[in-house]
C-alpha cells in the first residue's frame, strides 16, 4: 500500500491516470484494518472516491451525518445504525428517502430504542434486497414494527430479541410475509405461546436457526418444531414448560439437529436428552449446562453414539464421578467441554478425559477446585491445541501447572486465572505463550510489577487484561504494559489502589484501548483522567466508581477529549451539577450513564444535565431519592426518548 | 413503556431456588469454604441453621449457615455478630459461595 503512495505521492497525476478508479478501488477493498482504511481516504480525492465507491459496511455513530454518508456510498451491503445515538423514526425516514440502498442486504438496528414502524416501513421499503435485520433490545417494539418487517419478503434473517411487545400475532405477520426464514430469534418474547411457534413451524420451512429462549411454550412447541426438516441449530434456555416428554417430540422429528441448548431447562432431565439423541445422532453442540441435577446411564450410552460428530459438550453445574468423564471422554472429536461448577471434578477425572480427547480447544473447569498440578499436567500432555482455558477459583493449581502448560500448548489465546492465587513466576511461564489475547487474573493480589514486565517483554498481541484487586501493581507495572501491549483493548485495574495519575499517563499511550476499569482508584484525579482522555482516542467505556478524588476537571477532560466515549460510570465521584452538565451536553455519542450518590450535584444541576443530553441517553443509573424530586416533564421526555433508568437504592458507604 | 424484564436473580445450583438479588450485591471480594463468594444484603428463600464462633480470616465472627429451603444445600453463611469495629458492617449480611449460585434471569 505504501509503494502505490509513494508513486503517486509527488505531484502531476500521470501516474494515478495509469490506474483506474475501479482498479485502485478493488485495491482497497483488501485493505482490512479500519485505521489503514482511514488513512487511505485521506491520501487525495481520487482515493477517497475510490474507497466511497467500494465501501460495502457502513457503521454511523451519529444522526447528523447520516443522510449524507446513505448518498456518498452507492455499494453498502452492510448497515450497522445500533450505535447511532439519536436516532429515529423521523431522521431514519428522512436519511433513507435520497439514497440509492439496492445493495443493502444486513441492516442491524440493535438497542435503536428510538427506531419504530415508521423508521422501519422506510427501510423495507428503501431497500429491496434486505436479507437480515437485527431488531434485538428494542424493548419498545412489537406487533406493530412486525408487521413493518413482514414486507420485507426477502428476509432470511431475523434477531427480535428482547422485542418485549411483539405477540402471537405480530410473529403471524412475519411468518407469512417472510417465507424465506432461514434464522429468526424470538428470545425474550414472552408474549409468544405454542399458537405462534405452531405457525411458524407450518410457513418457514426453510427454518435452519431458531432461539426460543426463555419463552413460555411448552412441549407442544417441540411438536410442531420437530416438523421442521432443516433445522440445525435449537436453543431453549430457560424455558421451563419443556421437559422431557417434549424432548421425546423433538426426538422423533426429521433428523437434521446438530446444535441443541437447553441449559437451565429446570424439567430436563438426562433422560429426556437420551431421547432427544436416539433421533439425532449427527448432533455436534450440546449444552445442558444448569439444567441437569444428575446423570443416567441411558443419556451416557446414547452419548456413544455422537462419539464421531459431538465436538461441544457443556455440563455445568453437574455432580459429576470419574466415570462420567471417562464416559464423555469417548467421545473423541470434542474440541469443547464445559464443566464449570460441577462438583466431584478430580484430577483423574480430568486424565481419564483428555487422554482420549486431544482435539480440546475449549476446557472450562471454573470452580473445579479439587484440581491441581496434575490436572494440568493431563492436560498439557494431552490437549497441545487448547486456546481457551478457565481455571477460575481453582486454588490448589500454582506455577509448577502452568509451566506445563505454557511449555506445551503454544496456541494458547486465552487462560482465566481468577482466583487462583497466582504469582509472577506463573507469568514468566505464561509470558511464553506469544499468541495470548485474554489474561484474567482477578484477586491474584500476589502479582507485581515483575509479573507484568515479564508479559510485556512478550505478549505483544495482548488485547484484554484483567487484574481486578491485584492491589501490588503499581504505576510502574502500567509502564511496562504501556510498552509492550500496545494492542490492549480492554483494561481492568480496580482497586489497584497503588496507581496515580503517573500510571495513567503511561496508559495513554495505549492507542487501541477502548474499555477501562478503574473503580476505587483513590489516587487519581483529572489531571490522570486527561491523559488517558487524549491519548486514548478510542475510548468508548470508563468506568470511575468510588474514585473520590475525581472531580469537575476530570469530567473537563471526559467532556473535551473523550469524544467517541459512549458508556460512563462516575457515582461517587467529587463531581458538581457544573461539571455534569458540560460533560452531558458536549459528549454527542454518551448513552449509557451510572451516576449514584453524586453528593455534590443539586437537583438543578441534576435537570439541567439529563436536559442537555435527553435524545441521546439510553440508560441512566441514579439513586431512588431523586425519583420524586426531579421534575415528571423531564422523566417522560426521558422515557419518550426511549431512555431506561434503573433506580437504586444504595446506602451511602465510603470504600478503601 | 412496558416493565422490563424484573431484577437479576441468582438461584440455587441444585434446585434453581430463587435466593439473592444482584443489585444486592455489596462486595464481590470474599472467600467462602472453597473459593470465591459474594457479601449481599439480603436473601431469599433461605433457612439458617445454629450460630455459632468461627475463626475467620478477618478475625473472630459469629455466624450461621444459610440452607436453600427447598433441597438443603449449604450457600454460605449469615453473619450474626463481628467481633472487631472494622468488621461490624458485616453484621445481618450474608455470604453466598459464587459455586452454589448460578444466575438465573440474565
Amino acid at each position: 500500500m505504501s509503494e502505490e503512495v509513494q508513486r503517486y505521492g509527488g505531484g502531476g497525476g500521470g501516474g494515478m491516470a495509469a490506474l483506474s478508479l475501479d482498479l485502485l478501488g478493488q485495491v482497497l477493498d483488501r485493505v482490512r484494518e479500519p485505521r489503514d482504511r482511514k488513512a487511505c481516504r485521506l491520501v487525495s480525492r481520487a482515493f477517497a472516491r475510490a474507497e466511497a465507491a467500494h465501501r460495502r459496511a457502513l457503521r454511523v455513530l451519529r444522526r447528523e451525518p447520516l443522510a449524507r454518508l446513505l448518498r456518498a456510498f452507492r455499494a453498502l451491503e452492510r448497515l450497522d445504525l445500533s450505535a447511532c445515538a439519536s436516532l429515529d423514526d423521523a431522521s431514519l425516514a428522512a436519511a433513507l428517502s435520497g439514497a440509492d440502498l439496492a445493495g443493502v442486504r444486513r441492516v442491524c438496528l440493535a438497542r435503536a430504542s428510538g427506531v419504530g414502524w415508521r423508521g422501519l416501513d422506510a427501510l423495507v421499503a428503501a431497500c429491496p434486497r434486505l436479507e437480515a435485520v437485527d431488531l434485538s433490545h428494542c424493548v419498545g417494539a412489537g406487533d406493530r414494527e412486525a408487521a413493518a418487517l413482514a414486507a420485507a419478503t426477502g428476509l432470511r434473517e431475523l434477531s427480535l430479541e428482547k422485542c418485549l411487545g411483539v405477540t402471537d400475532m405480530g410473529l403471524a405477520k412475519v411468518v407469512v410475509g417472510c417465507p424465506r426464514l432461514e434464522k429468526l430469534s424470538l428470545k425474550w418474547c414472552r408474549e409468544i405461546s405454542d399458537i405462534g411457534i405452531d405457525l411458524l413451524s407450518k410457513k418457514c420451512h426453510d427454518l435452519r436457526s431458531l432461539d426460543i429462549s426463555y419463552l413460555k411454550v411448552g412441549n407442544e412447541s417441540l411438536r410442531s418444531i420437530s416438523s421442521l426438516e432443516k433445522l440445525e441449530e435449537l436453543a431453549m434456555v430457560c424455558c421451563s414448560c419443556i421437559d422431557d416428554d417434549g424432548l421425546e417430540l423433538l426426538g422423533k422429528g426429521s433428523n437434521s439437529l446438530q446444535s441443541v441448548d437447553v441449559s437451565r431447562c429446570d424439567h430436563v432431565t438426562s433422560q429426556g436428552l437420551a431421547s432427544l439423541i436416539d433421533g439425532h445422532n449427527f448432533l455436534q453442540k450440546l449444552n445442558a449446562a444448569d439444567s441437569l441435577h444428575e446423570m443416567r446411564q441411558s443419556f451416557l450410552s446414547n452419548l456413544a453414539k455422537l462419539k464421531d460428530t459431538l465436538t461441544v459438550l457443556r455440563l455445568d453445574g453437574l455432580e459429576v464421578a470419574s466415570s462420567v468423564l471417562l464416559a464423555i471422554g469417548g467421545c473423541n472429536n470434542l474440541v469443547e467441554i464445559g464443566l464449570s461448577k460441577c462438583n466431584g471434578v478430580t484430577d483423574e477425572g480430568i486424565s481419564s478425559l483428555v487422554t482420549q480427547c486431544s482435539h480440546l480447544r475449549v476446557i472450562d473447569l471454573t470452580c473445579c477446585n479439587l484440581l491441581t498440578n496434575n490436572a494440568l499436567d493431563s492436560i498439557a500432555e494431552n490437549c497441545k491445541m487448547v486456546e481457551r482455558l478457565r481455571l477460575e477459583s481453582c486454588s490448589s493449581i500454582s506455577e509448577k501447572g502452568l509451566e506445563q502448560i505454557a511449555t506445551s500448548c503454544p496456541n494458547l489465546k486465552e487462560i482465566d486465572l481468577t482466583d487462583c492465587g497466582v504469582n509472577d513466576a506463573a507469568l514468566r511461564h505464561l509470558a511464553k505463550c506469544s499468541e495470548l489475547l485474554v489474561l484474567k487474573l482477578g484477586l491474584c493480589s500476589s502479582i507485581s510489577d515483575k509479573g507484568l514486565a515479564f508479559i510485556s517483554s512478550s505478549c505483544g498481541k495482548l488485547i484484554e487484561l484483567d487484574l481486578y484487586r491485584c492491589n501490588s501493581i503499581t504505576d510502574d507495572g502500567l509502564a511496562a504494559l504501556a510498552n509492550g501491549c500496545k494492542k490492549i483493548k480492554m483494561l481492568n485495574l480496580c482497586y489497584c489502589n497503588k496507581i496515580t495519575d503517573t500510571g495513567l499517563g503511561h496508559l495513554g499511550s495505549l492507542e487501541e484501548l477502548t474499555n477501562l476499569e478503574l473503580r476505587c482508584l483513590v489516587r487519581i484525579t483529572g489531571i490522570g483522567i486527561s491523559s488517558v482522555a487524549i491519548g486514548c482516542k478510542n475510548l468508548i467505556e470508563i468506568d470511575l466508581k468510588r474514585c473520590y478524588s475525581v472531580d469537575d476537571a476530570g469530567l473537563w477532560a471526559l467532556a473535551r477529549y473523550a469524544l467517541n466515549l459512549r458508556q460512563l460510570t462516575i457515582s461517587y465521584c467529587q463531581v458538581t451539577g457544573l461539571g455534569l452538565c458540560h460533560l452531558l451536553s458536549s459528549l454527542r455519542c454518551l448513552q449509557d450513564v451510572k451516576m449514584v450518590h453524586l453528593s455534590w450535584v443539586s437537583i438543578e444541576g441534576f435537570e439541567m444535565a439529563l436536559r442537555a443530553a435527553c435524545g441521546r441517553l439510553k440508560k441512566l443509573k441514579m439513586l431512588s431519592g431523586l425519583k420524586s424530586v426531579l421534575s415528571p416533564e423531564l422523566l417522560q421526555m426521558l422515557q419518550a426518548c426511549g431512555c431506561r433508568i434503573r433506580w437504586v437504592n444504595k446506602p451511602l458507604v465510603y470504600k478503601d | 413503556m412496558a416493565e422490563l424484564v424484573g431484577p437479576r436473580v441468582y438461584s440455587c445450583c441444585h434446585c434453581r431456588n430463587h435466593v439473592c438479588l444482584h443489585d444486592d450485591i455489596i462486595s464481590k471480594a470474599f472467600q467462602g469454604r472453597n473459593g470465591r463468594a459474594f457479601l449481599f444484603s439480603h436473601a431469599m428463600n433461605i433457612s439458617m441453621g445454629p450460630k455459632e464462633d468461627r475463626q475467620l480470616m478477618t478475625g473472630l465472627h459469629t455466624v450461621a449457615d444459610i440452607y436453600c429451603r427447598d433441597c438443603r444445600e449449604v450457600l454460605g453463611w449469615k453473619y450474626e455478630r463481628a467481633f472487631e469495629e472494622s468488621q461490624k458492617y458485616k453484621e445481618g449480611k450474608f455470604i453466598f459461595e459464587k459455586a452454589k449460585i448460578v444466575k438465573e434471569n440474565w
